[in-house]
């Protein structure tokens, strides 16, 4: 792979897939189950196989998010949500807004977040530099960063251009609530066992 | 857009499409409203729209080498030439060997291509930063980069895994001789102005 570390000449540039191309890749069967990618600012990023350890905790998040929100929030898992028209990821878990539809007839956006959930173990580099500061860009009001090795929580509020202004941590202990919806609630010891 | 050097965990990395893929994604629909795209190393690569200078360039590379070559060797400008599963550049010009299936039945291949020709403006960084080395590691045993910036053309030759091993430059009043088809003989002021 060339590592256009800068492209060669400014008018030669790496072609950015748009949310369209790569759901037409989706459809025409190019990208398939097999295939673990996201699409972050144009291109497809291959995802790192979830370990047991991951799948656990987003497990634990999944069951104690579903409880305490009831019918307050919607909790999706390992989904899309479509940022802009180069940018889908597919975030751990998103808390979402109710809407009527389910999100049935379109992918939640950045202002239907309550909450936005990544789980990181080997992937936490990826989560910070690259994935933290485009959900900042795009206005995620939220996100929890769970950090496995050090067995904490980053709260990132107040997103903005340059990424999120407010940062606190919790540690077993602790409870995690979004500021947009503090009913809901999870005990970090609850995730880090 | 990211780039592989901000992407610090492995693990996470742009997907590489396969020439395979790339034919999908053209059946489907993408690329539209691209003016030309190539595929690199994996990597879409977007060609800037040429100017008047580098048409008049091809198309006088192609009325002065076509009546020479006529009836030993196939003339194809502006078209595909497949390397490997990952690359399939379109050179400005290639002199081919003849093929029986006249090039019906596949794109041609490194071992087809006796001369390739790029035409380079803005774009000479990038033909020689990133498409000479990658010709020289698939054994394409001669490529011309006409330097319109210049006035010259670079001539290569000996191609290994490390680039090109023979350079040579020359000016409107030289003459150039493929080593492959040594009957074809043009003048360089034919196409330098």
């Amino acid at each position: 792979m060339i590592e256009l570390a800068e492209p060669p000449t400014p008018a030669l540039t790496r072609y950015k897939l748009t949310v369209d191309d790569y759901h037409r890749m989706g459809e025409a069967g190019i990208l398939t189950r097999e295939h673990r990618v996201e699409l972050i600012e144009g291109d497809l990023i291959e995802l790192a196989p979830i370990g047991s350890g991951h799948g656990a905790v987003v497990g634990r998040l999944n069951k104690r998010l579903v409880i305490s929100a009831g019918d307050q929030a919607l909790i999706w898992i390992q989904m899309s949500i479509r940022l802009s028209r180069y940018s889908e990821p597919e975030p751990d878990a998103l808390i979402l807004r109710p809407r009527a539809d389910d999100y049935e007839k379109s992918l939640p956006t950045a202002k239907d977040v309550i909450a936005l959930v990544e789980v990181a173990d080997s992937s936490l580099g990826y989560d910070r530099e690259i994935k933290l500061p485009l959900y900042a860009r795009h206005g995620v009001a939220e996100v929890w960063l769970v950090d496995l090795r050090a067995r904490q929580v980053e709260i990132h509020r107040r997103p903005g251009p340059d990424g999120y202004a407010e940062k606190l941590v919790a540690r077993p202990g602790d409870m995690l609530r979004p500021a947009a919806l503090p009913s809901v609630e999870v005990a970090v010891a609850d995730l880090l066992r | 857009m990211i780039t592989t050097t901000e992407l610090t965990q492995p693990r996470h990395r742009r997907r590489r499409f396969t020439t395979d893929d790339y034919h999908r994604m053209g059946e489907a629909g993408l690329f539209a409203e691209s003016s030309r795209v190539e595929l690199i190393e994996g990597d879409v690569i977007e060609m800037s729209p040429v100017g008047s200078d580098h048409v008049g360039t091809v198309a006088d590379l192609t009325m002065a080498i076509a009546p020479k070559v006529a009836g030993r060797a196939v003339l194809s400008v502006q078209s595909p030439i497949r390397l490997d599963p990952y690359s399939e550049p379109q050179p400005d010009l290639v002199v081919l060997r003849p093929r029986a299936d006249r090039y019906r039945g596949g794109l041609p291949t490194p071992a087809d291509v006796l001369l390739l020709v790029e035409v380079a403006d803005s774009s000479v960084a990038y033909d020689r930063g990133t498409k000479l080395p990658l010709y020289a590691r698939h054994g394409l045993r001669e490529v011309w980069i006409v330097n319109i910036r210049s006035n010259r053309v670079e001539i290569y030759r000996r191609p290994g895994p490390e680039g090109y091993a023979e350079k040579l430059e020359v000016g409107p009043g030289d003459t150039l001789s493929p080593e492959a088809l040594p009957e074809l003989r043009l003048a360089a002021g034919d196409l330098l102005v």
